[in-house]
């Protein structure tokens, strides 16, 4: 465990010093020439009209919200998927296999058939969706 | 302590240093292919500083390198100090550190320490949630984006931003759904494990679902943010989109981490769908044996991965970029479905009970089934369109 | 004091240090900037206690999906030019409360805890994955057990491997798919045509 925790910390940690120090590196090198206009906002050379925090449409909420429902779907699928993999021959039984041999589920079949009961679930979620217009950009 | 702390260290120095090398040379070689595309030279002047050698212009990274650094970086008045400047970092911070579970090849037969096993090419060998490791750290780029756009206080940068997050969302989806049919297959999210499942099968994932793969690696091209689906910045509507405001070493960090991530994807295709190190008859498929064996592994891993690159670069000068209502509705009425039919598909190949009525148990059955789903799939998204109609121009009577 | 310890502490500390920045922020990007810091920490915790895979989904779940809509939020229903928000002193006390009550469950459960998971318990599919989910403590975090990967273990707990005392997870699970229906419902709602009738997409030439 430490042969993985350890590394990952150590890798974000460079990647982090590395990030800071490209962005601090340009502060020692290069001129410092303020003007007014540098300072506004770039508008095509146009004066800018209004302020930029404006409320924006709804749709972009939409979107997050769909995704975030189907990103924890698809999560709680990865320990299943992960799971029920069959072993090679020869190699000892996992994960759904081997809850199965020891009796801690009762078969395959129950297994299957409760993620597919989840998924399904899902994809009724999903065709109501369509049929409202959740994914239509108008 | 060696163990602990040396190696990883090392290899993430190399790592790290390799990267940053690699990326801009690859910068070099996109924009000769661009040369190449539109019948032009590309950049052939700089070679060795204060010579009059020019080298192909192999010195121009290194030129364009120096030429942000001295550039002025000035801070706007109208921006969220604090974001502004934590918003690159972030970007580039974890679009680097999704390289800790990335192998590079596989093992070298290079002892070190108590443990006697062989070098491993990973920077975190063995982590057991690797794929989901990957996928955390790509939704904090999108954080990133968010972040830059919304602290620029500018509107193409809020645009840019809010469009760049809206897309990736979406299609982190797809890719999510690309990727779980590989792992119900492997049975593993650590990608070492994925690729020696199809060094031992000698039947790459690509082969066995065509479904996924396309879909992953069109989810790729929109992570990426790469041509087809480039909205984020797409020039003639937004100057720069996220990065407007941005200059000098902020606005490279920037544009570093957008190039590195389609890198990273790349690895992801030949890694997940491509057999990663894995060639027939060349590489082998067990334990690395001898030297040459590992070198080898790490080639073709490589050559693999500079293939798919030079694929990306091939498609932006190539398609046309798509407008954003299609962008969306090809993620969420294409993409999402075909990744669920994939992810159904698989399920139900795999699973023992209907595998041995079907008799997808045999490769071949399994080939066959697969890749005519797959055809019957793209033949029914050709004939409906779900993408289509709703979004193209719609033709109203003049009224007089 | 060991590395493990060290880097627990280190962790631990940020992932407060950046909650109490959330609750003294005022400017609400930057509060939600500071959760995202402090919810990474929270899943370096996890990693840490050998929970990889509960930590990858709290980046996920919470830094990539709950924060961006976070921000959509925000940024949606925004006026003026700095995004604030100001505590009134009712709030204050109404958020202590739902705060403290949350910390009156979290707490009993901690200390409930194995303090040392043994490596047996673990050598049973299924029987280890849900003390990984709690809160973990300095103790439990310095036995971790890494024999066999936790995703699995989840999964097997998910589709209904019966724990030693519970008797598996398979009805939750489906119940969240029904929880996520709702969700997907209210999407609908949301997106539902605007009562308005909508101006014409392509206005005649002579216009």
């Amino acid at each position: 465990m430490e042969s993985t925790t350890v590394p990952i910390l150590l890798f974000v940690v460079c990647a982090l010093c590395l990030a800071v120090g490209t962005v601090m590196a340009g502060r020692f090198f290069g001129p410092r020439r303020s003007t007014p206009v540098k300072g506004m906002p770039y508008e095509s050379g146009m004066d800018p009209v209004h302020d930029t925090r404006r409320r924006f449409d709804v749709r972009f909420h939409l979107v997050a919200i769909a995704f975030l429902v189907f990103d924890v779907e698809v999560l709680f699928l990865y320990p299943w998927a992960v799971a029920s993999k069959q072993a090679a021959q020869g190699d000892p039984a996992r994960g759904i296999d081997l809850a199965v041999q020891s009796q801690l589920v009762s078969s395959r079949e129950m297994v299957f058939f409760g993620a597919a009961a989840f998924f399904v679930l899902l994809l009724v979620g999903y065709v109501y969706d369509w049929r409202k217009g959740v994914f239509r950009w108008r | 302590m060696l163990e602990l702390f040396a190696i990883p260290l090392v290899k993430i120095v190399v790592l790290i240093g390799a990267l940053m090398t690699v990326t801009a040379y690859l910068v070099l070689l996109e924009r000769k292919m661009a040369a190449w595309v539109q019948d032009r030279r590309g950049p052939d002047r700089v070679g060795v500083p204060l010579t009059k050698i020019r080298l192909f212009g192999l010195g121009q990274p290194l030129a364009d390198g120096l030429k942000f650094l001295f550039k002025e970086e000035f801070t706007p008045r109208h921006v969220e100090p604090l974001l502004y400047t934590l918003a690159p970092v972030v970007t580039l911070a974890s679009a680097l550190a999704i390289y800790a579970v990335i192998p590079m090849g596989d093992t070298l037969p290079l002892k070190i320490g108590a443990s006697g096993a062989n070098l491993s090419m990973v920077v975190a060998p063995g982590c057991d949630v690797g794929l989901l490791y990957i996928f955390a750290l790509s939704s904090i780029a999108v954080y990133g984006v968010i972040l830059g756009g919304w602290a620029s206080n500018d509107k193409y940068s809020f645009l840019g931003g809010l469009r760049t997050s809206a897309q990736m969302v979406a299609y982190e989806l797809p890719l999510g759904l690309g990727i779980l049919g590989v792992v119900l297959v492997s049975g593993s999210l650590d990608l070492g494990k994925i690729i020696h499942q199809q060094a031992d099968s000698g039947l790459w994932f690509a082969f066995t679902q065509p479904l996924g793969l396309v879909v992953f690696v069109v989810a790729a091209f929109a992570e990426a943010a790469r041509l087809p689906f480039d909205l984020p910045e797409c020039e003639q509507e937004l100057v720069g989109g996220y990065h407007t405001e941005y200059s000098g070493m902020r606005l490279i960090t920037f544009l570093i981490a957008e190039f590195m991530h389609m890198v990273t994807v790349s690895f992801l295709i030949v890694i997940l769908f491509f057999g990663g190190w894995h060639f027939w008859g060349l590489t082998g498929s067990g334990p690395v044996e001898s030297w040459g064996q590992g070198i080898l592994r790490i080639g073709v891993l490589m050559a693999k991965v500079f293939g798919v690159i030079l694929f990306f670069m091939m498609v932006r000068w190539s398609w046309p970029r798509f407008r954003f209502d299609q962008l969306m509705s090809l993620a969420w009425k294409v993409m999402l479905p075909q990744g669920l039919l994939n992810l159904a598909l698989m399920a139900v190949l795999c699973e023992p009970f209907i595998a041995e009525r079907i008799g997808s148990r045999h490769w071949g059955v399994f080939l066959l089934i697969s890749w005519a789903v797959a055809l019957l799939a793209w033949l029914v998204t050709a004939l409906v369109q779900p993408s289509g109609p709703e979004n193209s121009p719609q033709r109203v009577e003049p009224s007089i | 004091m060991s590395w493990h310890a060290l880097e627990f502490y280190f962790l631990a500390l940020m992932a407060c240090a950046f909650a109490l920045a959330v609750v003294f922020a005022a400017n609400v990007v930057r509060m939600a900037f500071y959760l995202i810091l402090s919810l990474g920490a929270t899943a370096g915790l996890f990693f840490l206690a050998g929970a990889d895979f509960v930590g990858a989904m709290q980046l996920m779940m919470y830094v990539g999906g709950t924060l961006v809509l976070l921000v959509f939020g925000v940024m949606l229903t925004a006026q003026g030019p700095w995004v604030s928000i100001r505590t009134s002193g009712g709030e204050w006390v109404l958020a202590a409360l739902v705060g403290g009550s949350l910390l009156a469950v979290l707490v009993p459960t901690a200390m409930r805890l194995d303090p040392a998971p043994n490596h047996e318990h673990a050598a049973v599919p299924g029987t280890a994955h849900k003390s990984e989910n709690k809160a973990p403590d300095a103790k439990a975090s310095t036995e971790p057990q890494t024999t066999r990967p936790t995703a699995t273990r989840i999964g097997l707990g998910l589709i209904g491997a019966p724990t030693s005392g519970t008797s598996g997870y398979l009805l939750p699970f489906e119940a969240i798919s029904i929880h996520l229906l709702v969700v997907l419902i209210g999407a609908a709602y949301l997106a539902r045509p605007k009562r308005r009738a909508r101006p014409k997409l392509v206005e005649s030439d002579e216009a």
